[in-house]
């Protein structure tokens, strides 16, 4: 495990001990990523509560809540929505390419 | 496309005169009875299209239909923040005589857009700021001096014809190879991909003399490495007629929406044209009017944002929004390595407490 990776998220104090209730502080990134997270967690159904916030514009991480029903694991919700994040992407990305390559849109020239 | 009637009322904001109604996507489990509303990959598929509508070599035009704003919004930041360009970070003035002050002057060549390929450059490790390689660094030199053409024509004011070099120009930016530039940059010759951008003007006896050193960074450090000039998304309009419109009052009604948006079929009976709709501002003029504010209905269509982009370096296009998803692909890979590599520790803590 190198240090790098642990550092990126970090369980913040006060989650409950089966992590059933948990925020997540994650570095270095942004609404850009903590709002399309927050989106995909809120699409589980195990999932009692989720929200993300910036807790202040100078510093350059994000929070993550998560509150899971049955006393299920918010980190293995996180990882699943991660990984389907990464299926949404992957879909959009052929969709768009097969589009591009169907050529059926208007095409015009301009100076630059 | 989908046509108004099919459209259901969940995926519509409503937009009424002062005000925007069922603003929030509501499609999460649990919020409807008997709804499952999970994430499911398949029924995904099927339900989202992406379509390039428009292409240019400078500009693209593209539907993505079928998401939650959250992704359309990701993919926005991302095509503005964080896809990576090259750009002018360091100038090093040994003169400048004209009349822009130094600080400024550096400021307006960091600005200009160049056609370095990203891909073939790595970044500078912000630790080590000396570290300047072939690999990571790529110089230009610049050296004006404006002088009198003393074959001017007489009584000439043009000062194209009366100085040379009066105005310094993103082309004279004069690349100077390091390293194994020379055979990496081979296929094109690294310089500002518009040649006319007009930096300082100058009279003679002024002078520019300065090195230049362009490095790899993403937008949300600085505009400058933004490779979009735009990027934005909005959300499709869906105009709706409730009722008839006289046929008086068919000239003024067309007027409050955009062109052809409004259309009269051969029967004199006004219709809203589908294809003109897209191009609406949805602009509330028809509300204003007390006779027409119950004949339409207003609204825009949740899930379908109209993107639009344009490149500003080396960037093509339509390469725009595949290299936005490279990034947040990314992104979302160190995310799970942490967030895993978080989950076996936890294992192994649940391990070692379920022992003594």
């Amino acid at each position: 495990m190198a240090d790098t990776t642990k550092q990126k998220i970090t369980i913040m104090k006060g989650a409950t001990e089966n992590l059933s209730a948990a925020t997540y502080q994650i570095h270095d990134e942004s609404h850009t990523i903590g709002n399309a997270l927050r989106w995909m967690i809120m699409k589980n159904p195990k999932v009692e509560f989720c929200g993300y916030s910036v807790p202040h514009p100078s510093e350059n991480h994000i929070q993550i809540r998560i509150q899971m029903y049955d006393n299920l694991s918010s980190l293995e919700a996180l990882v699943k929505a991660l990984g389907d994040l990464d299926d949404l992407c992957d879909s959009i990305e052929s969709k768009y390419a097969t589009s591009l390559q169907n050529d059926d849109y208007e095409k015009f020239e301009e100076s630059s | 496309m989908a046509s108004s009637s099919q459209i259901s009322p969940r995926r519509l904001v409503g937009i009424t005169a002062e005000r925007a109604t069922n603003v929030s996507n509501t499609e999460f489990p649990g919020h409807y009875p008997g709804e499952d509303l999970s994430w499911d990959l398949q029924k995904f598929n099927q339900n989202t299209t992406v379509k390039v509508t428009r292409l240019s070599n400078r500009q693209i035009e593209f539907d993505i239909v079928g998401v939650d704003a959250s992704i359309a919004n990701a993919f926005r930041r991302i095509m503005m923040a964080e896809i990576p360009s090259v750009a002018i970070e360091r100038v090093y003035i040994f003169d400048n005589t004209t009349v822009i002050q130094d600080e400024v002057l550096a400021h307006r060549i960091g600005l200009v857009p160049l056609n370095v390929d990203p891909t073939i450059m790595d970044f500078r490790d912000p630790n080590d700021e000396n570290l300047a390689t072939d690999r990571n660094t790529i110089v230009f030199k610049v050296e004006l001096t404006c002088t009198r053409n003393p074959n001017a024509p007489k009584g000439s004011e043009d000062p194209a014809q009366l100085y040379v070099n009066h105005e310094f120009l993103s082309s004279h930016l004069a690349w100077s190879p390091a390293g194994e530039q020379e055979t990496v940059f081979a296929h094109s010759k690294p310089g500002p991909t518009n040649p006319n951008i007009v930096l300082a003007k100058l009279r003679p006896g002024q002078s520019v003399n300065m090195e230049l050193h362009a490095v790899k960074g993403v937008g949300k450090d600085h505009a400058k490495f933004s490779p979009v000039a735009t990027a934005s998304y909005r959300l499709h309009p869906n105009i709706v007629l409730k009722g008839e419109i006289p046929p008086d009052r068919i000239e003024d009604f067309k007027k409050c929406f955009a062109a052809g948006v409004v259309a009269v079929d051969s029967k004199g009976k006004v219709y809203i044209d589908r294809e003109a709709m897209r191009r609406d501002y949805v602009t509330r003029e028809v509300l204003r009017h007390p006779d027409f504010a119950d004949k339409v209905e207003l609204s825009r269509i949740r899930d379908h944002f109209i993107f639009g982009a344009e490149s500003e370096g080396p960037y093509r296009p339509e390469s725009l929004l595949p290299e936005a998803i490279k990034v947040m692909r990314s992104k979302i890979s160190t995310l799970q390595k942490s967030a895993q590599a978080l989950l076996e520790v936890q294992r192994q803590e649940d391990v070692t407490m379920a022992e003594p």
